[in-house]
């Protein structure tokens, strides 16, 4: 009887073993597909950004923002999150970094600026300057919902666009 | 038996491992998955290690390669996956650390446990 128990104990503790390589298994042949399926997505894509100069408001350079993202020739819908970026001179002068939350604007017509110190700094620079104008450069990261795959997933991209300053 | 004992708890803790280091890097992308499953069922596959061997000597050494074929399971399936060798390249330096240190870890503290389950539960004979 003890001996039955025994066997009885062996083939469960066997059955429980069978079970977690069967559940890692899913989840390893799940999770994978699905990744799979964003991987292509991230890197058959590509994301546009426009970036145009509106005007000086006092100090404060404004630019007009858009994004296009395509990815997966168009077939994957995405959702931005929001963006980050860095503005810069080819000169190595920074500007600023801001963040834009698309949960407020709209990715495809949003505002970027450089205030204070900073568009002080650019107009100063644009006035007094040898040239016309000024390119000022923008990059950052984009985090961006993929709804694709099994459920939607974040990811970040970088996008990078520049634009001429002119008074 | 006893080879073919040590084949299957080889296979379970290898797959257990993988769904543990793909789970860590890849959590965004993992349908199913729960934050520590896989390492409750490692700790679980440990503990039963004491029915499964008699020499502690067998266990750590299938411990080892259960952590190895881990790694090289985790490496080659994200390579499969991702399917693009620019993609894969940028990858890879990160994956094949982070598996590496994420099999290390669970080597190290499933030989702990899996040890003290064999002494305790196996009919271990002192490391002869």
């Amino acid at each position: 009887m003890q001996k039955r128990g025994e066997r009885l104990k062996r083939i469960l503790l066997l059955v429980v073993l069978i079970a977690c390589g069967v559940i890692a298994w899913i989840g390893i042949i799940l999770g994978m597909d699905n990744f799979r399926v964003h991987a292509r997505a991230i890197s058959s894509g590509i994301v546009e950004m426009r970036v145009d100069f509106i005007g000086f408001k006092g100090v404060v350079a404004e630019f007009r923002g858009s994004l296009n993202p395509v990815l997966g020739n168009g077939s994957i819908e995405v959702e931005p999150e929001y963006l980050q970026l860095t503005a810069s001179d080819g000169r190595g002068g920074y500007y600023g970094s801001q963040i834009v939350n698309f949960h407020m604007t709209d990715p495809e017509d949003f505002v970027i600026t450089i205030a204070g110190g900073y568009g002080a700094s650019l107009k100063r620079r644009i006035e007094s300057g040898i040239d016309d104008g000024e390119t000022v450069k923008f990059s950052g990261i984009l985090r961006l919902k993929l709804k694709t795959g099994k459920f939607p997933v974040e990811v970040a991209y970088p996008v990078s666009s520049q634009c001429e300053v002119e008074l | 038996m006893r080879f073919f004992k040590a084949l299957f708890f080889i296979a379970i803790a290898a797959s257990v491992m993988t769904y543990g280091e793909l789970g860590w890097q890849f959590k965004d992308f993992f349908v199913f998955y729960f934050p520590w499953l896989p390492e409750l069922m490692l700790l679980f596959v440990c503990v039963v290690a004491g029915w499964l061997f008699d020499k502690l000597f067998h266990f750590l050494v299938s411990m080892v390669f259960s952590a190895v074929a881990s790694v090289v399971v985790s490496l080659t399936l994200v390579t499969i996956t991702v399917g693009n060798p620019v993609y894969s390249h940028l990858l890879g330096y990160g994956v094949i650390k982070g598996s590496v240190a994420l099999a290390f870890v669970y080597l190290v503290i499933c030989s702990i446990v899996g040890s003290i389950s064999v002494m305790s539960l196996g009919k271990n004979d002192k490391i002869t």
